[in-house]
């Protein structure tokens, strides 16, 4: 269902959709200058004069922008550089297409090569570059598949497919090709162009909602498009009048199979009528309405209503139009001269707007191009559902600042989300961050033998929020935002952890001190040892000395350390510190005898403690138990010098005689 | 348990303008019935110990639970403290150890089996329920103890208890809320200044009854898995700790302590001897008595932990007792640092 709770057009943020900042602009249409687009490079031609007076070119990449001139050889039908902008494809008539040839400065030898159609009666429709060498004619009659040899100058045909065409529609970016043939052009077969090759895939047909009568050309290559959505090819076909009484138009989506025929697997219920078009930006398909002069949008990931057969989607949100757009424009030369640049908004969804795949409006009279953008922050406060919003907003690219400060908002009084909401979409967080981990050792496995591995950031195309992400800019909130409860704020991260946990993710320690500071800050003693013991806060040697500081304020908290120690058996260092600060000299004793380690601790520490009890049974004892390491050690039972334990025999003598010391071995 | 239930002397004074025949009154009314259940013949070192059986569970577990008391303490504002038990055992206490303390002791040995034998007498043992029959047939065992009997029923509120806790504040009068489902109870504390009305039972109802019934299944699913075929051993051994009241007992067949004891009485009296003399030292000590019919019996205290093992193995010596100690706690207290 479309929600939407804002009021368009009456404030600035009530926009999804904008129009790059930065047109490419080009010369107007006129007598003398005809103007074509090439979707593949997504350039603008200017054609002055059929090329004698210069041919300019533009593109988003401004490196590639050039100016050159050619003969005039008659007017130019289409116009389309190769991939590596090498090779100039020109076609002037129906029956061939011409070539020119590039050097590396992009400086036109001008001596062009042609190549004619296989069959005189046929007719060129058009022609599109699949790779940087080859090309593929697509006539009334077959579709044929061309090497081109630049060096001498002449075409080789590869393939040729027999087959009556009623027009093609070409993806770029995956080399696919679409061909309406039958009657009604409702049969559409594709070809999948790979270097060098080419498979015909199974064609299948479009339903229509009426056959006309008698049989005619009913479905138009202006209501058929293609385009990649989560990296799967569909076919989008755009059905005017829907059978089955509903009312207004709908947009039905085929997926595009290796082995069998395009699956229609989505419909997308527009509810209007009228001339629309559409975009994808962002995995996003978008849909311009030019009569209510607003544009929708669709996300084929967020799930809709499944009736076995296909799923059928709304809108995200309401129609809303794009942002208006401004361009500065010289003065009107009726104004005088010297007048500063006036700014124009210009008309939204004009008659005169072209729109190209992917993200591509033009505006033929004004010779602007636009990309179509997604303006993510004002979608924050139009999708009320925060799960829904997070995960809308885990599908883009780019939105992880976005993501960030909506879960970072949940927490702020005032706007606090329930502690419901905040689980699910830490799950969703996890899911996605778990996904990523794993895909990531993955190709760390098949980095081994493969070094050209793909970066999973490329791979997953996904926001990826870990848990210092979460930390930095999300539950700092909590030191500086005073009035949270902190039963909240223990709330929040205990469902975090749990999250994490259920994900099978390490939690960061950082974490774990965040829940203990605010649980020691407030006094929650009794929760904070409820923790430790299910072992939610996992054993550390920092959490083991947190724990030790916390004796005088919770006496129990001194077990809990020792026991953490002890489970961590490499804190066995501290443990024996702990013994003798509390003058538990026995204790410590048996300690190193159990885990084995009399031989290597300092005998100066253990005495030095012994001393300061104050207690001469004690001293007496742990001073005999040293003796005996001694003799078992070296023989004998006298301290090495490098000991320092004279002092030590010195008290010893001075409390029971030298006579009390064990006797030194004669020889 | 006085305290429990009608607060502090100094409290019940104060409110009655330190009328002392009112202080009178209530403790006359309070411990004529209440000495009557406590059955001393059947005292033993449990009941020197007082202490709570927790639960043992593994983290993912713990942490649902954790969250789901969290969830209903953020969504129902009028539920100051949480606790939750399985069974006789406890989970989690939102309450000070002390107040736990006594709270466990009167819910497992007074409400728990009372309305289990209730329970047993209507022969109603499992109510299941569809809340709702017409918004989706969502099954739930959920019921109330304490509080409204039947949530369809809205004039019955049914009796609910009021317990005087010092978790916050001293002397705090509030209710007391006991939801079960399955094996797994809430006990909700509301602040008898919050008024606790039927639509806010059938609320908690909704809410409580769908997912502690999942819970309670999933804890029981993780016991069930657990390897309970493994040999009796030749000893028997009881274990508290001081600090977080937690006692474990094999010398008891269940904490009911429905007399069944595993090792004989006299045995059993030995070991509050035992912990009787330990209580007079400081020091951390060591017992071990061999008793007329040949078993050890062997007491250790180490760092607030007191821990008895009855050994049944003929013509032992104090060695190799001594070692079979050794390597009982090795085996079974890895994770606490117990001194040897």
């Amino acid at each position: 269902m479309a929600v939407s709770n804002v009021t368009p057009q009456a404030e600035e943020g009530s926009y999804y959709l904008q129009l790059c900042k930065n047109p490419i602009r080009f010369e107007l249409v006129s007598k003398a200058t005809n103007v074509f687009f090439d979707d593949s490079n997504k350039q603008v031609f200017a054609v002055r004069a059929g090329g004698t007076t210069g041919v300019v070119v533009k593109g988003p990449d401004e490196k590639t922008n050039l100016t050159f001139r050619m003969e005039d050889r008659g007017e130019v039908i289409s116009i389309k550089f190769s991939p590596d902008h090498r090779i100039l494809g020109i076609q002037r008539c129906l029956k061939s297409v011409e070539f020119i040839n590039f050097s590396h400065d992009m400086v036109p030898d001008n001596l062009e090569y042609s190549q004619t159609c296989k069959s005189k009666s046929t007719q060129i429709r058009g022609f599109c570059w699949c790779n940087c060498n080859e090309i593929v004619f697509i006539t009334d009659q077959a579709v044929e598949f061309y090497q081109i040899s630049p060096e001498k100058k002449s075409l080789k045909c590869l393939k040729t497919f027999s087959l009556s065409i009623n027009w093609f529609v070409w993806l770029p970016i995956n080399c696919v090709l679409l061909v309406s043939s039958g009657t009604i052009g409702n049969t559409l077969n594709p070809f999948l162009f790979k270097p060098s090759t080419v498979n015909r895939l199974p064609k299948f047909d479009v339903d229509l909602p009426t056959v006309p009568k008698p049989p005619k050309l009913a479905l138009l290559q202006r209501d058929v498009t293609m385009t990649c959505l989560y990296g799967v090819v569909y076919i989008i076909v755009l059905r005017h009048q829907p059978r089955g009484g509903t009312t207004g138009a709908e947009i039905v989506l085929y997926q595009l199979q290796k082995e069998s025929p395009a699956k229609k697997t989505d419909i997308l219920r527009l509810d209007m009528s009228g001339r629309f078009a559409v975009n994808v930006v962002d995995n996003l398909l978008i849909v311009h309405h030019q009569a209510s002069r607003t544009s929708m949008i669709f996300d084929i990931k967020l799930g809709g209503e499944f009736d076995n057969y296909v799923v059928c989607h709304h809108p995200v949100l309401s129609p809303l139009p794009i942002r208006p757009f401004r361009l500065l424009l010289p003065p009107a030369p009726s104004l005088p001269v010297g007048s500063e640049k006036t700014e124009f908004t210009f008309e939204l969804y004009s008659d005169n707007w072209i729109v190209f795949q992917p993200d591509i409006i033009i505006d033929a009279k004004l010779g602007s191009l636009w990309y179509v953008q997604l303006c993510l922050e004002p979608l924050v406060e139009m999708i009320p559902d925060k799960c829904k919003l997070i995960e809308f907003l885990l599908l883009r690219k780019d939105s992880k600042m976005v993501v960030l400060s909506v879960c970072r908002q949940m927490l702020i009084p005032g706007h606090q989300a329930s502690l419901v909401t905040i689980a699910r979409i830490y799950d969703m967080l996890n899911d996605v961050y778990k996904n990523y981990q794993e895909a990531e050792t993955q190709s760390l496995v098949y980095s081994v033998d493969n070094p050209n591995r793909p970066d999973p950031h490329q791979r997953c195309n996904k926001v990826i929020l870990d848990q210092s992400d979460m930390y930095t800019h999300v539950f700092s909130v909590f030191e500086n935002s005073k009035n949270i409860s902190h039963k909240f704020m223990v709330a929040v991260l205990i469902e975090y952890i749990r999250s994490l946990n259920e994900h099978q993710i390490n939690v960061q320690h950082y974490l774990y001190e965040l829940v203990i500071n605010i649980l020691v800050h407030h006094n929650c003693f009794y929760q904070l040892h409820q923790f430790l013991q299910y072992h939610v806060l996992s054993d550390s040697k920092p959490l083991a000395c947190l724990m030790l500081s916390l004796e005088s304020v919770y006496m129990p908290s001194h077990q809990l350390a020792l026991d953490m120690m002890k489970r961590l058996s490499t804190a066995n260092e501290e443990i024996i510190e702990v013994l003798l600060s509390k003058q538990q000299l026995l204790p410590a004793l048996r300690f190193i005898r159990s885990i084995g380690i009399i031989d290597t601790v300092s005998a100066r520490k253990f005495l030095e403690a012994a001393l300061n009890c104050d207690d001469q049974m004690l001293f007496y004892t742990v001073f005999k138990f040293f003796e005996q390491r001694n003799i078992r050690l070296r023989g004998s039972p006298k301290f090495p010098s490098g000991e320092h334990c004279e002092h030590y025999v010195h008290h010893f003598e001075s409390l029971f005689g030298t006579e009390a010391l064990e006797d030194v071995p004669s020889g | 348990m006085f305290k429990l239930f009608n607060g502090s002397f100094e409290n019940i004074l104060r409110r009655s303008k330190q009328c002392v025949t009112a202080l009178q009154q209530r403790l006359e009314y309070f411990f004529t019935r209440y000495l009557l259940t406590l059955k001393l013949c059947q005292s033993d070192i449990l009941d020197v110990f007082d202490g709570i059986q927790f639960l043992p569970l593994n983290k993912n577990t713990y942490l649902r639970i954790k969250c789901f008391i969290n969830q209903l303490e953020a969504q129902f504002p009028e539920v100051k403290y949480t606790a939750f038990l399985y069974n006789d055992q406890l989970v989690w206490s939102g309450l000070e150890q002390e107040d736990m303390r006594i709270m466990y002791r009167y819910l497992i040995t007074g409400l728990f089996p009372s309305y289990l034998e209730q329970n047993l007498q209507t022969e109603n043992m499992s109510p299941v329920r569809l809340s709702g029959a017409t918004t989706g047939a969502q099954i739930h065992y959920g019921k109330f103890i304490t509080g409204p009997p039947d949530i369809k029923d809205e004039s019955n509120m049914g009796k609910v208890p009021h317990v005087y806790l010092n978790t916050e504040e001293d002397n705090e009068e509030c209710y007391l809320l006991v939801y079960r489902a399955l094996s797994a109870s809430v006990c909700m504390f509301i602040n008898v200044n919050t008024s606790l009305t039927f639509p806010l039972c059938q609320k908690l109802d909704e809410f409580l009854g769908p997912t502690l019934t999942s819970l309670a299944s999933d804890i029981a699913d993780q016991y069930s898995k657990k390897p309970s075929g493994f040999t009796e051993p030749q000893y028997k051994y009881v274990y508290f700790n001081h600090m977080n009241l937690a006692q474990k007992t094999t010398v008891h067949v269940d904490s009911k302590k429905a007399s069944t004891v595993t090792i004989p009485p006299d045995t059993l009296k030995l070991l509050s001897d035992i912990s009787s003399d330990f209580s007079k030292c400081e020091e951390d000590a060591e017992t071990i008595v061999k008793t007329l019919n040949d078993s050890w019996v062997v007491g250790k205290k180490s760092d607030h932990r007191e821990f008895y093992v009855v050994i049944n193995q003929k013509n032992a010596n104090l060695i190799e007792i001594n070692e079979e100690v050794k390597k009982l706690c090795s085996t079974h207290f890895t994770s606490v640092f117990f001194l040897d």
